[in-house]
Parts: structure tokens; C-alpha cells; sequence
């Protein structure tokens, strides 16, 4: 079960991005974001380093 | 005469000694005859095959010469574009999308080297998993084991090739789409380094870490693959210092996973050890990636028919659509540290060894694999010790280990310039019965 945030910030972004989250996939996708969520936790507990400047692809 | 490899049948092709239209026929009597068992091809193009081998065959009766590749046949994931026929990309959605008006460029070369171009090949929904289960297309079956995954995304081009079907195959690789059905099925498969091999007419994931690669039965002819597709011939190289990863590569490999890599290390006789910090912070950022990619690549589409995706595959590229372009830029600043760290790895080393999966062939009926300790879906985590290789742009070599009961595959990895030395590296341990593509039954 996805957390009850996601489904909030689902809402939101998908308004932003004029899409209408058909109600069958909403359970799945909020499930994916709460996934992609903690992926964005191990990433930003990644320690600052001197590199390439910001990293984008040039 | 399926089971000959690339070049033995280019060989004898060559001299006159086999018929191309010979190869071919019975190459695609077999297919028709064992495919069901396995569900690797999505469409087979038959008079077109017979046609280019007898364009092959009258060249060699001519006298004329023929390319390094004359006869063999060859299938390419069903995200190649083929003149004339829609590139369907695993989508039912794209079965009456517009032909493509010319064939991928890879797909010409190998046509330009005398291979001929079988039919296509069975993949996960635009290339988005480890499993090759696909709603519309069906399930590839594991040719070793019927009941248990061919792995994915390109399944149908391991599956194909592990099943004697054909001795080439192309699929694509973005986080390990070619490594975990290598593994998976026991055959070779390769990764390239980035823009070793272009991706002119290939439908497209993840541009950032999108590669196209071949699997084959023999090393000999991953070799002769790879120099036709890349345009390369390869140079021999030195000795290689050889290393395997520790640290992320170690954990959540299953017992045959890490005997691969231990016997390997064993037949060299070395103990030598890499531990790569912030792996995991690398594969979580090719995860964001992917996403954030593939869920803008898929936008338009998504807004106006969601409905028409394999559901599995729609919530991902609808979760990464959501994602906030924060995570996105953060994830492109562990990709640049990742990068400098993998290359200062190979200053002291040239060949790293990883799993290519953390485990056999899982069963179709159970769909999951374990992941710290707790079932995880092996559509979404087959590939875990791929993805931070992907990040880092590296090639990669997924070999077939020769011992255990069910196939698993070892990630051989080197720097960008050293692939002639891996090659050389490769064919001994091949020749020493270390590495060896399975037979199946």
C-alpha cells in the first residue's frame, strides 16, 4: 500500500503535467513513486564530491 | 545444422562448401518446429530471408567475395527497425505503427557482412524489465528449463540463440537487458561501451544509458559480432590485471553467483579485490534515471492511451513522469563521481568481475527473487548488480559459467579501448573450460 503523501503528491504533479491518471493505475504508480522515493534517499545520502561541474550531461 | 556457429557457417559459405538458402530453410523448419516451446520470435520474415540467401549463394557461385558473415542467419529484438515493418517495441500498441522506411544501422551492417536477417525476437513492454513476461506477446520460456525465466528484456534474443535457433542475436542493453538473460539463459552477451555501437533506427528507452549488443553461443563469434557491428577490429592486448567487486557486487549474490566468480578467481589464481564506494548510490541513480527518461519519453503517449501499456509497465513510466526533476539532476551528479571513480579503478586493474545476476533462473510461477533478505519483484531487481555498471559507460562482457546446475553468468568489465585484451582474456578461460555456453536438450 502506498503512502498516503505520494497519493497527494500524485494529484498535484499530475495536474502540473495534464495527465489523467486513469483510477485503475493509481495504486500501482504511487506504489513505483514510494520505490523511486527510496532510490532518491540512497542518492542523496551520497556525500558531495569536486567533480565535473553539476554533473549534467554535456 | 542450427547449432554451428557464426563462423563455421561463414566459413563454409565462404568456400562453397554449404548453401546459404540450405542454412536458412532448415533455420527457420526449426524455428517453426521448436519456438513454441520457448515464445523468443515475434515474426519470422521468410521470403525475404530466402531471397538474401540466395543473393549470398550467387556471389560464392560467382566467385565474388563475401562478407565475414556470409550465411549466417541472424534475429534482432523486436526494437530494430526493419525496413517495411513496424518496429513494434514489445507494444501491442505499435502492431500497425508506420514501417520503418529503412533497417537499423546495425541491421545493415550485419546484412552488408552477409548475414540474413531471420525474424524478430520477444521482449519486456518497450524494453522496462528483467523477465521478458510481456501481456500482449506472452512469456519467453528459459530453453534450459521451460518452467523458469529467460530473463529480459531481451529474452527472446537469449532464449533464441541458448535454444540453437540461431547462433546470432541482437538486443539492447540499458541497465542490463542483455547481461540478465545472458546469464540467465548461459550464452555470451555484450554491452558495448558507450557509442561503440550506434543506435541509428533502435526504438529508444533511456538515451542516457541506452547500448545495443549480440548474444551468441561461442566467444569466436561474439567476437566477429562485435568487429562487424562496431566497425573495429580488435587488437590483442596484454596480460590483464584482474579484480572482482566487492562491497554492493557481493551483496545479494546467491551461492551460485558468488562460486562463479570464486572459481573464476581460482583457475588465475588471484585473491585481488575492488571495493567501489557509492555503488549502490550509482544503481539507484541509473534507477531515477531510467525513470525520469522513460517517463518523458513516454509522456504524450501515456496522457492519451495509458490504458493501451502493459499495466506493469505503464505504472513505472507514469511514476517516473511524476518525478521531480530535483531527484533527476541529483541522480546525474552521482553518475559524474561514479564515473571518475570506475576509471581510477582501472588504473591499477583491466578486468573487473561482478555477478551478472544475483541468482539462476527464478521460476515463472513465483516472480520474485530476494532482495536484502525479503522477495522482491525479479522483473524490477534481476538486474541490481547491472545498473551502477551501466551508469559508469563501460563494456561488459556477461560470460557463461561452465559449472552449477542451471546457467548464471559473470560480469567481465574493462575500460573503453581495452576490449581486444578481455577478448584475448576471455578465449583462453573459453578454451580452459571455464566459461562455456550451455547445450540445451
Amino acid at each position: 500500500m502506498a503512502q498516503p503523501e505520494t497519493r497527494e503528491a500524485i494529484d498535484a504533479a499530475t495536474r502540473i503535467l495534464a495527465l489523467a491518471l486513469p483510477e485503475a493505475c493509481r495504486e500501482g504508480v504511487a506504489q513505483n513513486l514510494d520505490l523511486l522515493r527510496s532510490h532518491l534517499a540512497i542518492v542523496e545520502s551520497c556525500p558531495a564530491e569536486d567533480g565535473p561541474p553539476n554533473g549534467l550531461k554535456p | 545444422m542450427s547449432r554451428m556457429s557464426s563462423v563455421v557457417i561463414a566459413e563454409n559459405v565462404g568456400q562453397g562448401r554449404i548453401s546459404t538458402e540450405e542454412v536458412v530453410r532448415r533455420t527457420l523448419a526449426d524455428i517453426r518446429n521448436r519456438d513454441p516451446h520457448f515464445t523468443a520470435f515475434t515474426r519470422l520474415f521468410e521470403d525475404e530471408a530466402v531471397a538474401a540467401a540466395r543473393v549470398v549463394d550467387a556471389r560464392v557461385a560467382a566467385g565474388g567475395t563475401v562478407g565475414p558473415l556470409a550465411g549466417v542467419p541472424f534475429a534482432v529484438k523486436d526494437l530494430f527497425d526493419v525496413a517495411g515493418y513496424p518496429t513494434t517495441a514489445g507494444a501491442l500498441m505499435r502492431v500497425d505503427a508506420p514501417a520503418a522506411v529503412r533497417d537499423a544501422e546495425v541491421v545493415r551492417r550485419l546484412k552488408a557482412a552477409g548475414a540474413i536477417l531471420i525474424g524478430t525476437l520477444n521482449m519486456d513492454e518497450y524494453a522496462y524489465g528483467f523477465a521478458t513476461v510481456n501481456a500482449h506477446f506472452g512469456t519467453t520460456r528459459n530453453p534450459h528449463d521451460v518452467t523458469r525465466l529467460a530473463g529480459g528484456s531481451s529474452g527472446g534474443s537469449a532464449a533464441a540463440v541458448a535454444a540453437g535457433m540461431v547462433p546470432l542475436t541482437l538486443g539492447s542493453d540499458t541497465n542490463g537487458s542483455i547481461r540478465v538473460p545472458a546469464s540467465l539463459c548461459g550464452v555470451w552477451g555484450l554491452r558495448p561501451g558507450d557509442g561503440a555501437i550506434p543506435l541509428d533506427g533502435v526504438f529508444p528507452f533511456v538515451e542516457a544509458l541506452d547500448t545495443i549488443g549480440p548474444f551468441t553461443r561461442t566467444l569466436g563469434d561474439l567476437r566477429s559480432a562485435y568487429e562487424v557491428l562496431a566497425g573495429v577490429k580488435l587488437s590483442s592486448g596484454g596480460t590483464p590485471r584482474v579484480a572482482r567487486l566487492d562491497g554492493f557486487f557481493a551483496k545479494n549474490a546467491s551461492a551460485e553467483a558468488v562460486a562463479a566468480i570464486d572459481a573464476v578467481m581460482g583457475h588465475i589464481g588471484s585473491d585481488a579485490v575492488v571495493d567501489l564506494p557509492q555503488a549502490e548510490a550509482a544503481r539507484s541513480a541509473a534507477f531515477l534515471i531510467t525513470a525520469a527518461q522513460g517517463g518523458a519519453l513516454h509522456l504524450d503517449t501515456l496522457r492519451t492511451r495509458a490504458m493501451d501499456y502493459d499495466p506493469a509497465v505503464r505504472d513505472r513510466l507514469l511514476a517516473g513522469a511524476l518525478l521531480p526533476s530535483a531527484a533527476y539532476v541529483k541522480a546525474w551528479e552521482v553518475r559524474a563521481q561514479w564515473r571518475v571513480k570506475v576509471a581510477r579503478a582501472f588504473e591499477d586493474y583491466d578486468i573487473l568481475l561482478a555477478p551478472a545476476t544475483p541468482t539462476v533462473a527464478p521460476r515463472i510461477d513465483e516472480g520474485t527473487i530476494l532482495i536484502d533478505g525479503k522477495p522482491a519483484s525479479a522483473r524490477a531487481n534481476l538486474g541490481i548488480h547491472c545498473q551502477a555498471l551501466s551508469l559508469a559507460g563501460v563494456p561488459v562482457v556477461a560470460a557463461p559459467y561452465s559449472g552449477g546446475v542451471l546457467p548464471i553468468g559473470v560480469q567481465c568489465v574493462t575500460a573503453p579501448g581495452r576490449e581486444g585484451m578481455l577478448f584475448d582474456w576471455l578465449e583462453r578461460l573459453e578454451a580452459e573450460g571455464v566459461f562455456t555456453a550451455r547445450e540445451t536438450a
